[in-house]
């Protein structure tokens, strides 16, 4: 038996999405960038806008089995986005190998990751955006076993190692050592029931264990039970639905969520005086958490699964027209784009500075590109005046390009389903492939002979070219250009999608567009929101996009204000069980 | 009629290998042996490949399909097999049921098709969502049989050969409506999870065994308590208590399992696989290494033949590479093009490219290397035995693709090759021709032979392929 997983997933659409003609997926068995590994297929066919699955299977009968159907949903409209996903709301949630690995250092102070992660059978991505989406979450068999493996070698290790067993403490007090690290484990003080139970098994140790000394041998019968608990592979939440979390269970969502390990000290003692009881003293810890370096792991796995990051690390180009792209050459995109976000959300800035930002980081593999006075290895902030924002950052240029040339295609639905959520229905039937530009035709043109007639057209004229066509001005590497095949580039469009139409003359202009789009501010606010609070969105969570799009562009908008807001939020705070 | 442990090399394992203690998928009552009329466990081994076959489209030639529709002898294979790559697998002609003219439900594609494809690979429905967001309306076959056949919360297994870019992965195994299973890389990792399962040779009990099973058990014991008194908290939604079940069923005691291992099963021992091979594979990052594609293949396949020796599992899935699979293959000694590329003929994962010369040659070459590792399957394969008799008289393994052809992602015409009789319940030795039928109707048939009666389509199995 599996558990019943809601099979919906959160589903963002952009409203005024019809059946799309959509070229891109076309010609894209992958994002037409011939490279290995993501970029073979890192184009904007892995933006993540799940659709919600919905309905049962029809056609032919069905196998045993479940089919978990989940059903029609009409959702939610926020900012011209459509958020109409089922969220499970689990009380029960595994944690993800990488939290296991740092949950494991933590709680036995071990002096570095034990790796034994990396072994453990992975989870299915499915249709979530964000690794930490409780729908993929949970024990299976394989995973068990994994589990116990991991402990057994784990249990040795520390129990044989006297310097390990000394930082642990409570030295022949079995009653001592199992109480400290059973309540770190357990994210809460132990009940008298558990801390019974563990004592009787660590009394087994003379029997079960008799070539190692009694306190070392039931420490390790003790640990062995420890990381194998459904309490400790799991983040509980138990309060009284309606309620707010108590300080064990918020010290412990917070800590997952920005850490990715256990409740550190500071915290729990926080959640034992009753600091985190209100939302002003959650705030204060959260505040002081996000301004602390720590927490760029987490935020760094934010940008990088939602923009798609580490698919720039294999884009490959044609080697007779870019003999200077090499594979070292990828890797500093993706590293400098990294940077980028990190800049973003270390200097308080938020999503209108992500489009408009004239900061970038180059090393001397990019240093043409962005035609900067840059040498060494090592990545250097510089400015780009003329570039503004992300999507003029050589990384994603790149990664949406074909090996010679650039692809406004791939742009612009990059650009519409991972900035504005839209939701882009494939071509039916056969497509025509793109063709090659002909003598004295630009780039632009191939693309809008192909595109712009017929069925074609109604999607790719006004919601997918134009914002690719904006970057016409950059080449497959990311550079600028202003010919194209003997002719000027032409970056001219206007933004269909866009209430009112606007019209850009290029990358810039269409940048201040979106920076100014209601739209790509609540795209943007419903997807941190997903990744805060570790699930798909449903309509309950209409007046909390609401706000956070409203936030993102006001006053106070940058990307941590967004997430002190987020854990604020009664959808964070409050205990909740699902339907399901 | 429940068949003794073998004990005796469990135990001997147990103790040489120390602290690991082996996790036995056990089958109790639910997976008896009386499931078929010779009364052996059947095994089945599910294998989707990538980018289709060079079979014959326009003005390419026919590269794959035996010659003809009828028996098939070693020596017809070999009559062949210099044309036709299936004639590679000629030496166990008599195991092979080699099935054409069968098609995938949406055959019409909505974009690319890749991910659709293999989604409705072993799930025979229409998918749900499109291109790369493809997702299953149904569970898959590995997910009916096991069900049927394998303990509460025992899962298939599910392999996975080659890199994960992040474009089209998983996508072959599925549990219910869009839920997917992720495929293990890694054959270590498979392998240590059957350690000290197997008969290292000593044929000694170690004494240290029976104290590994009793500090397991009392473990387990507090877990399971844990559990229990956790799904007794009244705030939990279904789905929660669902996920804690899971979890309960999941961690099994080695005693209550080994009670239907079966037979001592020779080649349920770790001599049966490349222990050394396996280590090297690990060394890094080397399972992913594009040219060691097709050894991680096999010794995937190795190890679904030791499990199913076993009887750890009896139902297997892998698929080989990502949707839109790069492998740069070796061919007369010049590292090649992307695989994905030269399926399309030209160098590119999209629609326009300068083309590749002798793209379709070189296609065929794949699939002649492919066909070469499945025969080498089958010739390692030929050596396990399970409990009620050869590996191959009570198992199969179903190797296909996820599209037909390559340069126009059709999905008719699919691929199907099947080795093993599943105890009997399979035509052998022939090439048939499905006349057009969805594939949910061979699925079915291969339910059958498990004992299943569930339909993956409305009209039964397949006609041609069940023995009787």
């Amino acid at each position: 038996m599996n558990p019943r997983v809601d099979a919906t997933r959160t589903s963002l659409r952009l409203r005024w999405v019809a059946p799309c003609v959509l070229m891109a997926l076309v010609s894209a068995c992958g994002s037409g960038q011939p490279s290995t590994d993501a970029g073979s297929g890192g184009g904007p066919g892995d933006s993540g806008v799940g659709g919600a699955i919905s309905g049962p299977a029809g056609g032919s009968s069905q196998a045993s089995g479940s089919s978990t159907a989940s059903g029609g949903n009409a959702g939610v409209e926020v900012g011209g986005i459509k958020i109409d996903g089922n969220p499970a709301y689990y009380r029960v949630v595994r944690i993800t190998h990488a939290q296991w690995e740092k949950s494991v250092v933590d709680l036995l102070e071990l002096p570095e990751l034990t790796g034994l992660s990396s072994a453990f059978f992975p989870d299915p991505k499915g249709g979530a955006i964000f690794s930490n989406n409780e729908n993929s979450l949970f024990v299976t068999d394989t995973l068990a076993i994994d589990y116990e493996r991991a402990a057994q070698l784990v249990a040795e290790d520390v129990t044989s190692d006297s310097a390990a067993m000394a930082r642990l403490g409570n030295s022949n007090n079995p009653q001592g050592f199992i109480s400290a690290l059973g309540s770190k484990a357990h994210k809460r003080a132990l009940t008298s029931e558990e801390a019974a139970e563990y004592l009787e098994l660590w009394n087994l140790a003379p029997t079960l264990v008799p070539d190692m000394d009694a306190f070392a041998g039931g420490a390790r019968i003790f640990l062995e039970a420890l990381l194998q608990s459904t309490l400790f592979v799991h983040r509980l939440e138990l309060s009284d639905t309606g309620s707010r979390l108590s300080g064990d269970e918020l010290a412990t969502k917070i800590s997952y969520l920005l850490l990715n390990t256990l409740p550190n000290e500071e915290l729990q003692a926080a959640a034992e005086n009753g600091e985190l009881d209100t939302n002003a003293g959650l705030a204060a810890r959260v505040t002081t958490m996000l301004d602390d370096s720590s927490v760029m792991e987490n935020i760094r796995r934010f940008f990088n699964e939602y923009y798609a990051l580490d698919r720039e690390a294999d884009v490959v180009k044609d080697p007779t027209d870019f003999p200077n792209f090499t594979e070292a050459t990828a890797v500093a995109l993706r590293d400098a784009d990294v940077r980028f976000f990190d800049l973003v959300f270390t200097s308080n800035q938020g999503l209108s500075d992500i489009f408009l930002s004239t900061k970038a980081f180059a090393n001397r593999d990019l240093a043409s590109i962005y035609g900067a006075r840059v040498s060494g290895t090592e990545l250097q902030q510089i400015d780009v005046p003329t570039r503004p924002g992300f999507l003029t950052r050589a990384g994603f240029l790149a990664v949406n390009g074909t090996l010679k040339r650039p692809d406004p295609i791939h742009r612009g639905v990059d650009i519409n389903r991972r900035m504005l959520c839209a939701d882009l229905n494939p071509p039916a039937g056969e497509i025509p492939p793109l063709p090659t530009p002909k003598a004295g035709q630009t780039n632009r043109e191939a693309v809008d002979e192909l595109t712009g007639v017929g069925i074609c057209a109604e999607c790719h004229i006004s919601i997918i070219n134009p914002p690719g066509f904006a970057l016409e001005g950059f080449d497959a590497i990311g550079q600028v250009r202003t010919m194209d095949n003997g002719k000027p580039v032409d970056t001219t469009g206007t933004f269909g999608v866009i209430p009112g139409n606007p019209a850009f003359a290029g990358a810039a202009d269409m940048a201040a567009i979106l920076a100014d789009s209601e739209t790509a501010h609540a795209c943007f606010s419903a997807r941190l929101a997903e990744f805060t609070l570790t699930r798909d969105l449903g309509s309950a969570d209409r007046d909390l996009i609401t706000a956070l799009m409203q936030q993102s562009q006001g006053g106070d908008n940058s990307i941590k204000s967004l997430v002190l807001a987020l854990v604020q939020s009664r959808a964070f705070t409050d205990a909740k069980t699902g339907t399901q | 009629m429940n068949k003794r442990i073998n004990r005796r090399a469990f135990l001997a394992a147990a103790g040489t290998t120390g602290v690991m203690l082996p996790f036995l998928e056990g089958l109790p009552e639910k997976s008896a042996f009386a499931q078929t009329a010779s009364g052996s466990p059947v095994f089945g081994f599910f294998i989707s490949a990538a980018n289709g076959v060079q079979q014959k489209s326009g003005n390419e030639p026919e590269s794959f399909w035996p010659t003809d529709v009828g028996a098939l002898t070693t020596a017809s294979m070999e009559g062949f097999a210099a044309e036709r790559c299936t004639g590679i697998l000629a030496p166990h002609a008599e195991r092979l049921l080699i099935i054409r003219g069968v098609k995938l439900p949406t055959f019409n594609t909505r974009g690319c098709g890749h991910a659709e494809g293999i989604v409705q690979g072993l799930t025979a429905k229409t998918p749900n969502g499109s291109n790369n967001q493809a997702t299953s309306a149904g569970p898959s076959i590995d997910t009916v049989i096991a069900n049927a056949v394998n303990p509460q919360g025992t899962s298939p297994l599910t392999l996975y050969t080659g890199g994960k870019y992040g474009f089209i992965d998983d996508k072959l195994s599925f549990s219910a409506a869009g839920q997917v299973r992720a495929g293990e890389q890694n054959p270590y990792n498979t392998y240590n999870r059957l350690a000290g399962l197997l008969d290292t040779g000593t044929g000694q009990p170690s004494p240290t065994a029976d104290l590994l099973l009793q500090r397991r058990k009392s473990v387990n014991d507090l877990i399971h308590a844990q559990i229990t008194r956790l799904k007794m908290n009244s705030k939990l939604s279904r789905a929660d208590q669902e996920r804690l079940q899971l979890h309960f069923d999941s961690i099994r005691d080695v005693e209550d399992t080994m009670g239907n291992m079966g037979e001592e099963a020779s080649s349920c021992s770790e001599g049966s696989v490349d222990v050394a091979a396996l280590e090297a594979i690990n060394n890094g990052q080397a399972f992913k290494q594009n040219d060691n594609f097709e050894q991680v293949l096999k010794l995937h396949a190795d190890l679904v033949g030791l499990t199913f020796s076993c009887n750890i599992n009896r139902v297997a899935v892998m698929q080989v590479g990502s949707g839109t699979d790069p492998t740069q293959y070796t061919i007369d000694g010049q590292k090649r093009e992307k695989f994905h590329h030269i399926s399309h003929r030209i160098n590119s994962d999209g629609g326009s490219g300068s083309a590749i010369a002798g793209a379709a040659e070189l296609h065929a070459k794949i699939d002649r290397i492919r066909m070469g590792t499945l025969k080498a399957i089958l010739d390692k394969w030929a050596q396990f035995s399970t409990p009620g008799g050869p590996l191959l008289d009570n198992g199969f393994l179903y190797w296909t693709t996820h599209v037909a052809i390559g340069p126009s992602h059709s999905m008719s015409n699919m691929p199907i090759i099947i080795a093993g009789s599943a105890g009997g319940a399979l035509k052998q030795g022939q090439h048939i021709d499905g006349k057009n039928a969805e594939n949910g109707a061979v699925l079915t048939g291969l339910l059958r032979a498990f004992g299943i009666q569930d339909n993956f389509n409305a009209n039964g199995p397949l006609d041609g392929m069940m023995s009787a």
